[in-house]
């Protein structure tokens, strides 16, 4: 099947194993990983040193991404089947039962209930974060692929009425400098108006990426 | 500004220069030493919470935690860093500093903040804008801003690229020699704002307004984009990710590579 520049969509649902571009590439298993390395090694300096690692966190995500397709292409409603929802605990964080994980599913089952259905949301991926003081890796609630294997757009979910600028938030900036095409982090909150750090304003402006929060309610 | 009302100022510097070098880590850190002690930063950290106590007498532990030395190792040397430090008194002064290197270049940034109140603080907003200054002339800064802090200014529309385009006109701006080279002394000497200075450092400082305690007029911004060119400034209500580079000088990235 020959779709320009976009994925198929066949009533309503994305086939990503049936999805070919215009160029001749396709949409598939390795190409969203390779698009996904070239995504990250282009734009990044010191994050990419570790782009085998970040691959393979990708490459797992994306199996849930490739289960759901697989489901949603025989049919099968995505949401509200647990066995489609439950996170791939081969690269998912035990931080799913941290508190807050309602939220993070509710925001998952309303805001991107869309690009979830289209097979465009991983959660909890696994990103290297080498020169972070004490901690490897971040994982954001959300990174949403657009239709070019590219990454869009990270987000993660807060329920706090202040968002600092921890080491995650730190690590959401740099990866959303590095890797995302619209250079935008998207904070979901209950209410929309949860106030943010000056430091993450600040570290915002540095690396040039634009900091949104989206109420839920 | 009424006596007391509040009034939160920022600047952001950005810059070309080696933030890994030792001679200019250092000069940042004299000009927050010498700062008023409502301005002086009494914490930093690599991230929040920021909690290590500012001792400018441990001044090669700052400049480690500045270099990101904490994540060196035998066979790897950070290449990037952050730096947040926090003064705690009311003024809430709070600054930034974020440097890397990578095959994707970005200016070193160092940011700041800080809250002033027009009865018992108007004297910290002379030396916050002179701090400022500094650092910009200490950095050899290719552009500095100094602005009111407010949602507006944060948004999705102040997003700063200066590899597409300079951004809106604000109250105080600071051109280093990669603009005085585009623009022109003349041009900068002579734009149509409240007061245009040549620094010793070469750098050109031109206050759009006379106060910072009201934004900057739309038509004012206009005189200034007119000025030096449109194209050289983003487009007004347009997202810089969407705009094509217009007027843009020639940098110089060899420093962050």
């Amino acid at each position: 099947m020959m779709v320009d520049g976009a994925a198929h969509f066949g009533s309503g649902v994305m086939d990503l194993y049936d999805v070919t571009f215009s160029d001749g590439s396709s949409y598939g298993h390795n190409n969203v990983l390779r698009n996904a390395a070239e995504a990250i090694s282009p734009e990044y300096g010191s994050m990419a040193y570790d782009l085998g690692s970040t691959a393979l966190s990708l490459g797992g995500g994306y199996a849930l991404v490739r289960q759901s397709a697989a489901k949603l292409a025989t049919g099968e409603s995505l949401l509200g089947s647990a066995d489609v929802i439950a996170p791939n605990r081969s690269t998912l964080s035990p931080s799913t039962t941290r508190p807050g994980m309602e939220f993070d599913n509710y925001v998952r089952s309303t805001k991107l209930r869309g690009v979830d259905e289209a097979g465009l949301l991983q959660t909890q991926t696994q990103l290297p974060t080498p020169d972070f003081p004490g901690q490897s890796y971040v994982r954001p609630d959300y990174t949403i692929w657009n239709t070019q294997g590219k990454i869009a757009a990270i987000a993660d979910a807060k329920t706090s009425p202040h968002i600092p600028f921890d080491n995650q938030a730190r690590g959401l900036l740099e990866w959303t400098a590095a890797t995302a095409e619209a250079k935008t982090l998207i904070y979901y909150t209950p209410t929309g108006e949860s106030t943010v750090s000056g430091d993450l304003l600040k570290a915002a402006r540095a690396m040039g990426v634009t900091v949104m929060q989206i109420g839920v309610d | 500004m009424v006596k007391g009302d509040s009034q939160a100022l920022k600047f952001d510097v950005f810059s070309l220069s080696g933030f890994t070098d030792l001679a200019l880590v250092n000069k940042v850190f004299d000009i927050f030493d010498a700062l008023p002690h409502s301005l002086q930063p009494q914490r930093y950290g690599p991230y929040e919470p920021v909690e290590r106590a500012y001792d400018s007498a441990k001044r090669s532990e700052l400049v480690s935690a500045w270099l990101n030395e904490e994540c060196a190792r035998d066979d790897y040397r950070p290449q990037s860093g952050v730096l947040c430090l926090k003064s705690g008194s009311r003024s809430k002064a709070e600054y930034l500093v974020a440097w890397s290197k990578g095959i994707a270049p970005r200016f070193n940034f160092i940011g700041g903040s800080a809250t002033f109140t027009g009865d018992r603080h108007s004297g910290g907003l002379r030396d916050f804008v002179d701090g400022a200054t500094a650092i910009v002339t200490a950095t050899d800064a290719v552009l500095g801003l100094i602005d009111r802090e407010s949602p507006e200014t944060n948004n999705l529309l102040s997003l700063i690229n200066l590899k597409v385009r300079l951004p809106e006109p604000c109250w105080m701006m600071f051109f280093g020699a990669p603009y005085v080279e585009l623009f022109g002394k003349d041009r900068l000497r002579n734009a149509p704002c409240h007061e245009a200075v040549e620094l010793p450092s070469g750098h050109f400082r031109l206050m759009i307004t006379s106060s910072p305690h009201e934004p900057v007029a739309e038509e004012a911004r206009t005189r200034i984009r007119e000025h030096f060119g449109r194209m050289a400034f983003t487009e007004p209500g347009r997202a810089i990710r969407v705009q094509k580079p217009g007027l843009v000088p020639s940098f110089d990235f060899r420093n962050v590579l």
